[in-house]
């Protein structure tokens, strides 16, 4: 190992997550040891990183080291980088209630949406309402049910209340009001109003990343997944012998939960011992030799394959499930007419398990705006800027740069997100739902 | 036509197992061997079960086991009990403003975690349940409620109304009515619910991780948190074979699970997502 330009190669081919974290904890193997001198040896060369004592330039150092590992920018530029960053943080310790606007249109863009999903709620809210009032009326009554003593309702309901009230309903609501204050958790809170908010929407480049990254997770990743997911569900419809089995089977993953999922594909993505590139490799593609899977500019691709592998069998027995409901004599009608087995998909099956179909676009959103572990995880719990989602930088912010006021305002936003994404799709998809 | 549907079932079979089996060969062999070559099958004679011990007592996958099977469950009887109870009541009896209590347990089922963590974290904290197993264990059954309570409601509405009146003309309290008589009836509901909490509280990692990272709590840590602390440091100390066994060791107890309550599992799931 001679230069720096050696260096960051050698950091690429043995995956820089790897090589960051393992650097941290002064623990290395022989070769490692070389490079971390040769990084060493550059932070001497700059002096003292800019950002000491100051919790905010977290982010900002784990940014550079990256850079500077990976080669991606000279020690020069990272140096300026680091300049810049602790310019920002400067001026923010220096004056912490005013919000540089750097975004305009993103901003205004989610506020629309979310104004207009909001309007949208309200108007069906008040709509459906009158004909479900209307409905339940007629059809639910509790007429001939026993009436509950006080003394049986605090028995039988209450440990659930309270338990639901204090943890889940108080917190939740705390939120709300904690997100437009200023917090570092101990000493006094102070109110700065929709300053939080402010701040993340027009002046963080990292919450827009960290959104953009969720939107990936939410809208490219259900594009392979529940595709697949109907292919194989209408394959196992088919009365095939072995259904059972295939169902069994594909559906497992899914149960093995995100955190063991997340380490399995961690060892197999990995770039040397992993089967991954050994299969790539096999085939004949040597580009795949050693490819760090997991580096920061991969990362979010490499959730394409282990997203099906873990969901498509969720979503097939949901869709299994819809299809089964549907009587065989509706095929046989369309047999009888002559209508191919292509034609009867479109026409039968699909409209026919549109609602199922909406609640897997919700199950994908929900999951999608919530996804903290498998990114937490495969970024070895240091995720550089370009890989946060919304929910690794909520616990950035609340532990590494204790800004309890901001952390709350992401999960307010995280929370709006969610609650309109999901009604509202809920409600723009409803149709007529078909009765046999 | 039928053929080709089979090759495409078995090709992706093969794409959801080989993971899995590759995991639970890999975890017998040597670092040495993983790294030289990733598909060959351990040598049978020298099976590495160091790995395992290693793992479990170097490693304290023996403590993380044990923390989260009691973790697991507590949570799962406490839940169980308390939702069943609640469900109970709103289902089939008639009391001043059930409706509005039934609705007010549902809109839990759209408040995400992240919501409510960070003030949790601090309420936890005054009340010093922080680090402590006490404080997992009610978080954990608090957020199980939403949906342990919509799924028996609707278990326990579709149980005839005879039984229950039956045995209050039998003497029954309303008490013993509901051990004896209306709990066993909503089995299949129960374990549906058990089996949900089980998996969630298992695998379940952020709110262990937010409140089990202090210092002191190192000895309470459940499996996936210690395991995801072995696993990022054995990937560059290249000491591969003690993460291998935890991860085969957290899977395990998973696969007896689902090897013997499969049906419930997959019932329960349309049953939830339709309704829902």
């Amino acid at each position: 190992m001679t230069s720096a330009r050696m260096a960051g190669e050698f950091a690429r081919m043995r995956d820089i997550v790897v090589a960051v974290r393992g650097a941290m904890e002064g623990n290395l193997t022989e070769d490692m040891h070389e490079l971390m001198r040769i990084v060493q040896e550059a932070t001497t060369t700059f002096g003292q990183a800019p950002g000491e004592g100051y919790p905010q330039f977290d982010q900002f150092l784990e940014d550079a080291r990256f850079q500077l590992l990976s080669g991606a920018s000279t020690p020069q530029q990272v140096a300026d980088f680091l300049e810049g960053a602790a310019q920002v943080v400067r001026s923010r310790t220096e004056n912490p209630d005013v919000v540089t606007v750097r975004h305009v249109w993103k901003p205004t863009f989610l506020l629309g949406l979310l104004a207009a999903a909001m309007a949208y709620w309200v108007w069906s809210t008040l709509r459906l309402g009158a004909r479900k009032r209307r409905e339940k009326a007629a059809s639910i009554s509790s007429e001939g049910r026993v009436r509950l003593s006080w003394a049986g309702v605090a028995f039988f309901v209450g440990p659930a209340a309270v338990f639901y009230t204090m943890i889940v309903i108080i917190p939740s609501l705390k939120s709300f009001s904690w997100a437009l204050h200023r917090w570092d958790g101990l000493t006094e809170m102070t109110w700065v109003g929709l300053l939080n908010f402010q701040r993340l929407l027009f002046e963080s480049d990292g919450f827009w990343i960290a959104l953009g990254n969720n939107l990936f997770i939410m809208l490219v990743i259900p594009c392979f997944v529940l595709p697949l997911a109907l292919f194989l569900a209408v394959c196992i419809s088919r009365k095939l012998w072995g259904s059972r089995l295939f169902r069994i089977v594909f559906f497992f993953p899914n149960i093995l939960g995100q955190v063991a999922a997340s380490l399995l594909w961690m060892h197999l993505y990995h770039p040397q011992g992993g089967p991954v590139n050994a299969v790539l490799t096999g085939l004949g593609l040597d580009g795949f030799e050693s490819y760090a899977w997991l580096a920061q500019q991969n990362l979010y691709w490499a959730l394409v394959p282990m997203s099906i592998w873990a969901a498509a069998g969720f979503n097939m027995i949901l869709f299994l499930a819809a299809m089964e409901s549907i009587p065989q004599t509706v095929y046989e009608a369309a047999d009888i007419d002559g209508a191919s087995p292509w034609l009867q998909f479109w026409t039968i099956t699909l409209p026919l398990i549109w609602e199922v179909l909406s609640i897997a676009i919700v199950f994908m959103i929900i999951g999608g705006m919530k996804a903290f572990e498998v990114i937490w995880l495969l970024t070895n719990q240091r995720p550089v800027t370009q890989n946060h989602v919304i929910g690794t930088r909520m616990v950035q912010a609340m532990f590494k740069e204790f800004h309890v006021g901001e952390a709350t305002a992401i999960a307010v936003i995280l929370f709006l997100i969610v609650f309109f994404g999901t009604t509202v799709t809920l409600r723009l998809m409803r149709r007529e739902t078909v009765e046999f | 036509m039928v053929l080709l549907i089979y090759c495409i079932l078995i090709l992706y079979t093969c794409v959801v197992v080989f993971p899995m089996a590759w995991l639970l060969y890999t975890s017998l062999k040597t670092d040495r061997d993983i790294f030289l070559d990733p598909f060959s099958l351990p040598d049978l004679g020298n099976l590495q079960w160091m790995n395992f011990t290693n793992a479990w007592t170097k490693g304290h996958f023996g403590d993380y086991f044990f923390n989260s099977i009691v973790l697991t469950l507590t949570t799962v009887t406490l839940s169980v009990f308390v939702a069943a109870m609640a469900a109970y009541a709103l289902s089939r009896f008639r009391f001043p403003g059930a409706r509005p209590l039934f609705f007010y347990f549902l809109a839990g089922l759209m408040i995400p975690l992240q919501l409510a963590i960070v003030p949790l974290f601090f309420q936890m904290k005054q009340i010093g349940l922080l680090n402590s197993r006490i404080g997992l264990l009610v978080a954990y059954v608090a957020f199980g409620m939403p949906f342990a309570i919509f799924i028996l409601t609707g278990f326990f509405k579709s149980l005839p109304s005879s039984l229950h009146e039956s045995a209050l003309i039998d003497g029954c309290g309303e008490l013993r009515a509901f051990w004896s008589v209306m709990l066993p009836l909503a089995r299949p509901g129960l374990i549906t619910v058990g089996i949900f909490s089980f998996l969630g509280t298992w695998n379940e990692f952020f709110m262990a991780f937010m409140f089990l990272s202090g210092e002191g709590s190192e000895g309470l840590r459940t499996l996936p948190l210690g395991l995801a602390n072995i696993t990022i440091v054995s990937q560059y100390r290249s000491d591969w074979g003690m993460a291998f066994a935890g991860l085969v060791l957290m899977m395990m107890p998973t696969l007896l699970v689902y090897s013997v309550l499969q049906q419930h599992l997959t019932k329960g799931i349309t049953v939830g997502a339709l309704k829902g």
